[in-house]
């Protein structure tokens, strides 16, 4: 047997949709480790061993927990089929197109045939009705003279074109039917399985459990964009825990890694670290060695400032800027005191929590709070998501960053809605003002650069 | 079950060192350490597919005590790298001593040297300080070694330990590019709380075990182990009540806070223990009972308080 034929193969490869950071050489080694003898003593050990070697981080093991038990609860006899194609696909190196083909195809075919045996039993209750339409005819007609004409007319019509053409309108609603029992428990699953996955994460911490609930307002949201990729992928149920990160229009991965370039790496603090080159220098200069020359010690003095828009039109994009704290705490940017809230544009103050209750002076903020360090990024549709234009809005946020981009190093704006729809609207204007990305990776990453003082082609700044 | 391990290789978390045992080099008690069978099959993993193993979990559920206890069990000696914030990659491998060398040259300039410390200062390595890695890999035996609370370094720290970590070696340039290649592969524990994000490359080398909190039993087990004398039905009830304690704690502060963990149970009971058997099981039916052990933030007391309040 191929060692891609076993049914781990195909845990692999949906772990590695799923967005786990696998290699081949990480399957290979659970094959080592099993054929030292680890893991097979049951399906437990199995799942341990996997998770031991594939499995990084707590979230990724309720993905792994779903999948797993999808894949070895569905039977081992079908499984080599989804994998093998997906492994002879000529593109390695774009998985996802093939195998979801690969998807489509095998949802399209279980639709099919489903439709087809459900027209094929329509019709024979059909048939079987007109059977007995004829008997209760036949016997009618014996009890009454004057329905038998009518009933004689009645079975010469029927027969073929009525036949034909109902028996066709069975199948179709038959399919139509059963098209729709299984996009309803296709939906139930989904449901299902969201249900048992939020039971089992009593200790999930708290994002993860933002990318499961809020994935919904993200869907709607996404499907309301009307982006293939997302909208199609909302409906393919198989994949569907997992799915839910997509709904964000970045990766939790691909911001991680984005907040990694944010880094300003300067010498200070206590002289701690020994400064070979002055001492050389220092020896040179003198002839001999005085005392050695100390440094400070080079860290990473990011100071960054989440600026976030709150309600409103923001609302479905609430779990995004949750999403955004989170990873940028997590790559060591954020202390919890540097994120603020405010509602469609500042105006006087900002806000400590997301329930406006802290406010702070905007000035105070300005002035004390900013330093020449401070590097803002801020969160907020700018009146994107209403489609028209307020010229006030746009004064009041002019007003707002004018002080700001003084006051800060550098000042982007991150907006959740995609750029082709900020033309004609309030963003438009806005996004002249100050450096605005969409909420795209390629976007983010740019967004970082600027942070980084990187300058931009097509910038302002 | 696992047939190809080299048996003097295998953890089975089962020799427990006796009360009053002491480590030989440090003079510190060893303690018992009870693994759940996960943790022992992990680390068997890890061993045999030479990789590190990644340990989280609750701060006190004992991460960091495992790697003493694999090496008090396979008897190999132990390295620890204790991170810090200003640490760097290159301090585990080894420090070259500039400030000596600079010292030493000054001397030997001003002739304030012995001559028979000449040939001492001529060689490069008399200035190399070798880091904890550096002394893993130069072991004649097997090592284990200890890299914990890897997250509280730079977020690139983990990054710049991918090479030795996974090739075994590294290159000492002040001794001309001499590359110091391990004898036998070490044994890697790294520790994390998960303050900060460990980057893909780094996790994709390790392997992930997340000690869960111990239920009822282990727990009992556990305090068996610590304190062999302690009556059952004291440590029973020490742990009833600092089960509700904690369940509590999650109940009202969610996952963010510090819940009361193994390593604050067994400081507790350790308090407990020093009572007559009845006055402690009195104490411990009424208020809790030395409640600065387990309960470490305000908020933590406050919200006691106020619970002792409304019963």
């Amino acid at each position: 047997m191929n060692a891609r034929d076993l049914p781990l193969f195909e845990l692999f490869t949906r772990l590695q949709e799923a967005g786990l950071p696998l290699g081949l050489n990480e399957y290979a080694q659970v094959i080592q480790a099993i054929q030292a003898g680890f893991g097979i003593s049951d399906k437990a050990s199995l799942a341990r061993l996997c998770k031991a070697l594939w499995v990084k981080t707590e979230d990724e093991a309720y993905v792994f927990k779903y999948h797993f038990d999808k894949v070895f609860k569905e039977g081992l006899s079908e499984q080599p089929n989804v994998p093998l194609s997906y492994v002879g696909s000529e593109n390695p190196n774009n998985p996802v197109l093939p195998n979801i083909a690969n998807l489509l195809q095998s949802i399209i075919i279980r639709r099919v045939v489903i439709g087809v045996f459900t027209g094929v039993v329509f019709l024979t209750i059909g048939l079987a009705g007109r059977r007995l339409y004829q008997l209760i005819g036949t016997q009618a007609g014996v009890e009454s003279t004057s329905n038998k004409t009518d009933s004689r007319d009645n079975k010469n019509a029927f027969p073929l074109a009525i036949s034909l053409g109902a028996s066709f309108t069975i199948i179709l609603l038959g399919g139509g039917v059963a098209w729709l029992l299984i996009k309803n428990s296709a939906s139930d699953e989904d449901e299902s399985s969201d249900s048992s996955a939020t039971t089992k994460k009593t200790n999930l911490s708290s994002t993860s459990k933002l990318e499961l609930t809020g994935h919904q307002a993200q869907a709607k949201l996404a499907l309301a964009n009307a982006r293939p990729a997302v909208s199609y992928e909302s409906g393919i149920s198989s994949i569907s825990t997992t799915t839910k990160a997509d709904y964000f229009p970045i990766k939790k991965r691909k911001l991680q890694q984005s907040w990694r370039y944010l880094r300003c790496n300067r010498r200070e603090g206590p002289k701690l670290e020994l400064d070979i080159a002055g001492t050389v220098q220092q020896i040179g200069r003198h002839g001999f060695l005085v005392k050695p020359v100390r440094q400070a010690t080079r860290l990473n003095r990011t100071d960054l400032i989440l600026l976030l828009d709150q309600d409103g039109s923001m609302v479905p994009f609430q779990s995004m800027g949750r999403q955004l704290i989170h990873t940028a705490a997590r790559a060591g940017h954020l202390p919890s005191s540097n994120v603020y809230y405010f509602h469609n544009c500042p105006r006087g103050y900002l806000y400590h929590d997301p329930f406006t209750r802290q406010p702070e002076p905007l000035f105070r903020f300005l002035t004390q709070r900013l330093s020449p360090t401070s590097v803002v990024m801020i969160f907020s549709d700018a009146g994107a998501a209403r489609r028209n234009l307020n010229p006030d809005r746009v004064q009041k946020t002019r007003d707002f960053l004018e002080p700001l981009t003084r006051y800060a190093r550098r000042v982007v704006w991150l907006n959740p809605i995609p750029a082709e729809r900020w033309h004609s609207t309030t963003a438009e204007p806005i996004s002249k003002l100050v450096s605005m990305f969409e909420t795209k990776p390629t976007a983010f990453k740019l967004a970082i650069d600027v942070l980084r003082g990187q300058k931009l082609a097509d910038s302002l700044f | 079950m696992v047939t190809a391990l080299n048996p003097q290789l295998t953890y089975t978390g089962t020799k427990q060192p006796q009360p009053g045992e002491r480590n030989p080099q440090t003079q510190r008690p060893i303690l018992p350490y009870l693994p759940s069978e996960e943790l022992v099959e992990v680390v068997n993993l890890a061993v045999f597919l030479q990789r590190p193993l990644l340990l989280k979990g609750e701060p006190g559920c004992g991460k960091t005590r495992l790697a003493e206890a694999v090496a008090y069990e396979l008897g190999l000696p132990l390295e620890s790298w204790f991170v810090k914030s200003t640490s760097r990659a290159q301090d585990g491998l080894y420090r070259y001593d500039t400030v000596a060398r600079l010292r030493d040259g000054q001397l030997a300039a001003n002739q304030l040297l012995k001559p028979e410390d000449l040939p001492r200062i001529s060689d490069p390595k008399t200035y190399i300080k070798w880091g904890p890695l550096g002394r893993a890999f130069q072991n004649d035996q097997r090592t284990i070694l200890l890299i914990d609370e890897i997250d509280k370094a730079d977020i690139d720290f983990p990054n710049d330990l991918l090479l030795e970590l996974d090739e075994s070696r590294f290159v000492v340039e002040e001794l001309e590019q001499q590359v110091v290649e391990a004898k036998f592969p070490p044994i890697v524990f790294i520790t994390s709380n998960d303050e900060k994000d460990l980057p893909d490359a780094f996790l994709r080398r390790c392997l992930f075990h997340y000690i869960a909190f111990p239920n009822h039993k282990r727990l009992a087990d556990i305090l068996h182990g610590m304190f062999p004398e302690a009556p059952e039905d004291l440590a029973n009830k020490a742990i009833e009540r600092f089960m509700i304690l904690r369940q509590t704690m999650q109940n009202s502060g969610g996952v963010t806070t510090k819940k009361a963990s193994t390593s604050e149970l067994i400081d507790w009971f350790r308090v407990l223990q020093q009572y007559p058997q009845d006055e402690a099981l009195a104490k411990l039916d009424g208020k809790l009972p030395f409640g600065s052990v387990l309960l470490k933030s305000w908020e933590d007391h406050q919200r006691y308080l106020r619970q002792v309040g409304t019963n």
